[in-house]
């Protein structure tokens, strides 16, 4: 029998162990006879090497064998063992994908009445930014699959927030003090007409602030809605300001009347 | 891109190779594993990791197609031989014509340069 040295010894026990990790997910595979198979070969490999053989040349004939995984070939596994390998031995950045992915669909079949779905999205938003801080946009491939579902709907959600958020909230706003007496008897408009302006008026606001905040740094937005704002520019912020101009001159032209 | 494209490309020729290979190798003879591998190595670029050799073998035992006996040996531990079955040395007759002819008529597509 070859003696080993301490750290060779190491090393293959290591070997084999990660051998026998992939065997576990195999039925059809004999553990006993693939672990024969790697002694006979290094036994053979190793013969008039002096003993005890180094780290050094051990891992040589196991860089040679190839990866613990090989032995293991895909059709030896079934769907469950290829998916479950395929989570623990893909690079680093496929596995956030996947586990982006999973808390996204996760929160959706299990919790979508419930506000708990939020949480899961926000989980998955922040392992998708790390996934797509990790592989880089130039590498992500098709976990763009995996990853754009969950920085779309935030995206979406984000950009509606900040475009209309204020104007959503001015229209509650308009809505709750349509119910104060004072407001009905200084004016005789409706509620529907009271929210309308309310809303369109500070949305207008709203709308010139943030373009020129957003022609000042367009990166603001470039950051929060990454990757899919990657091109905005002082151009689409000038854009926002003008629609916030042009809100505010329909709602001139449509309150004159009224007054 | 071409890289890549090559990678995949030899990757499946060599699967498909190291069957036929390990075949012709223990027809009329007897190997065991490690002497299979050791043949195999001298093909060049046709192994890349010589560890793919014994799943395949366990395959092809499975499938009937080589039988194994295995030996005591006063050297280490107890060493497997392949050999081909009957039904192996079928298949490697139709095998062997198969990728013959393929060879053939790959190699009648190349222009001279």
């Amino acid at each position: 029998m070859v003696e080993l040295s301490e750290t060779a010894r190491k090393g293959l026990d290591d070997y084999l162990r990660q051998v026998r990790t992939y065997l576990r997910w195999s039925r059809s595979l004999d553990r006993d006879e693939v672990e024969q198979n790697i002694a006979a070969h290094i036994e053979r490999e190793l013969e008039g090497t002096p003993q005890p053989v180094s780290s050094s040349v051990l891992e040589g004939v196991l860089a040679r064998l190839g990866s613990p995984r090989q032995w293991v070939p895909p059709e030896a596994l079934g769907w469950w063992g290829k998916l479950i390998i395929k989570l623990r031995t893909d690079s680093e950045d496929w596995r956030l994908a996947y586990i982006s992915f999973a808390l996204l669909l996760v929160g959706f079949l299990l919790f979508l009445a419930s506000p708990l779905l939020l949480i899961f999205i926000a989980a998955s938003f922040i392992t998708s930014r790390a996934a797509l801080a990790a592989a880089g946009d130039e590498n992500l491939g098709a976990q763009k699959w995996l990853l754009y579902p969950t920085l779309l709907i935030v995206s979406v959600a984000l950009a509606a927030a900040l475009l209309g958020g204020p104007g959503l909230l001015a229209g509650i706003a308009g809505a709750e003090m349509y119910e104060l007496a004072w407001i009905r008897r200084n004016s005789d408009m409706d509620a529907f007409g009271l929210v309308i302006i309310s809303a369109t008026l500070v949305t207008g606001l709203w709308w010139m602030v943030l373009g020129l905040t957003l022609c000042k740094w367009p990166a603001l937005v470039r950051g929060p809605l990454r990757p899919f704002a990657d091109r905005f520019n002082r151009r689409h912020a000038l854009a926002i300001f003008g629609a916030g101009v042009l809100f505010l001159i329909l709602l001139a032209g449509f309150i004159t009347p009224l007054w | 891109m071409s890289d890549r494209f090559f990678d995949n490309w030899s990757t499946q020729l060599r699967k498909g190779m190291l069957e036929l290979c390990i075949l012709n190798a223990i027809d009329g003879t007897r190997l065991y594993g490690y002497d299979i591998v050791r043949q195999l190595r001298e093909i060049d670029a046709l192994v890349i990791s010589e560890g793919t050799v014994y799943p395949i073998l366990s395959r092809l035992r499975r499938e009937g197609f080589v039988e194994t006996t295995i030996e005591e040996s006063a050297e280490g531990p107890a060493r497997k031989y392949y050999t081909l079955s009957e039904k192996g040395r079928g298949i490697l007759v139709r095998m062997n014509d198969c990728w013959a002819k393929i060879k053939t008529g790959a190699d009648g597509l190349r222009r001279e340069e």
